[in-house]
């Protein structure tokens, strides 16, 4: 009978020991529970940073990071000054598509590098499981 | 032609080795094409010998056949999820021949596919293609939400939607860019420097003594052009995994 109550009393959460038990065993039932629980808390914020560490392995992946955020900044500016330049060629506004689409492509820049180095909060399921794996990409 | 050999752009110059025009295209096979044959012939050719075997232990070269594949596939799950994995072949295959190619660039001699623009915008240009073309046939003009962030007023949305028009446009071009200008830069630096081996040693003994600092530079450098090279592969198949992302799941 005790031996059913422990075996159910893993999967499922019960608080108490053993209900045939007296109350001091149960006592020593929570005392190792919290213990345990107290123990596993402590491993698994040790395995956490070990996989945050593992993820970043120094230069490659901050090499990486680097070059890719800038073209990728620079690269909206350029689109947005040629998209800009293109409208003028079209509409013969010479200045005025340039200055807006540069501006606008400035901003295209910011998102672009915004998008990557932070995780969107808003994420769809499958991203968000992912997300803390892989958050700077 | 002779040429300086110390010239750091002659390397990248486009050769016809089998001229061939048709009407007023010119479609010569040229040493860029010779190269990427030899990367497609040398990528495959290495895949399929090494799994040939199919060991259950697997051989060493199996090791690295099976090594890419995993690699791949953990990067393109982290980013697109599992519905992304059907890309798994297109991904493969870009992220092996850039590598490829950009390895193949590191061997004396030999021509770098990856340093002219027009190779590395064509790849970023089938890229962005299959995410469109995707897109629309699979979630039909409901994609183009994509470009809609949600909780956004709708007083800001005509600008946000043309920044991020914008933002989407510039994607094959800093994928291309910097591939080429990663692959070029490395390239005309790495010759430079050894052209300074050539011209200081052709001064005499004190020439070739202090000819040791050019060569040592240029040792480095190599190292740094092997990392380049993997690296830049790796962000290539990175970003097309995040792009086809937002071919898979376009509400964000």
């Amino acid at each position: 009978m005790a031996d059913k109550d422990t075996g159910s009393g893993e999967g499922a959460e019960r608080p108490q020991a053993p209900a045939n038990s007296d109350p001091a065993d149960a006592a020593a039932w929570d005392a190792r529970r919290a213990a345990l629980e107290a123990k596993l808390a402590e491993h698994r914020v040790r395995q956490a940073a070990e996989t945050e560490r593992e993820r970043r392995p120094g230069t490659m992946q901050g090499l990486a990071e680097g070059l890719k955020l800038g073209s990728e900044f620079v690269a909206g500016v350029v689109v947005g000054a040629a998209i800009g330049y293109g409208i003028d060629r079209l509409a013969g506004t010479l200045p005025f598509g340039l200055i807006v689409f540069l501006m606008i492509g400035f901003a295209a820049g910011v998102r672009n590098v915004l998008r990557h180095v932070s995780p969107s909060p808003a994420a769809k399921p499958p991203a968000s499981t992912d997300a803390p794996k892989r958050p700077v990409d | 032609m002779e040429h300086d050999p110390t010239d750091p752009i002659h390397q990248f110059q486009i050769t016809r080795i089998v001229p061939i025009q048709i009407g007023d295209w010119d479609f010569s096979f040229t040493n860029s094409a010779l190269f990427m044959v030899l990367t497609v012939a040398v990528t495959t050719a290495f895949l399929y010998y090494t799994t040939r075997g199919r060991g259950l232990v697997p051989s060493r070269g199996q090791s690295i056949t099976e090594l890419s594949y995993e690699f791949t596939a953990n990067m393109l799950r982290d980013a697109a999820g599992t519905a992304g994995m059907k890309f798994f072949p297109f991904v493969f295959s870009i992220f092996m021949f850039v590598l490829v190619a950009n390895l193949f660039g590191m061997v004396p001699y030999f021509f770098t596919v990856t340093s002219h623009l027009i190779v590395t915008f064509a790849l970023a240009l089938l890229v962005i293609g299959v995410v469109v073309g995707y897109g629309f046939y699979k979630h039909g003009l409901k994609w183009l939400m994509v470009f809609v962030p949600s909780g956004v007023p709708g007083y800001i949305l005509p600008l946000v939607v043309t920044i991020e028009i914008v933002s989407f446009l510039s994607r094959p071009v800093s994928l291309s860019v910097r591939l080429f200008a990663n692959m070029l830069a490395g390239h005309i630096t790495l010759k430079v420097f050894a052209g300074f081996v050539v011209s200081m040693s052709a001064l005499g003994t004190l020439g070739v003594i202090g000819s040791i600092l050019p060569l040592l530079m240029t040792i480095a450098l190599t190292a740094l052009e092997f990392l380049v090279a993997a690296l830049q592969a790796y962000v290539f198949a990175v970003l097309t995994c995040m792009y086809l992302n937002d071919a898979v799941h376009p509400h964000h």
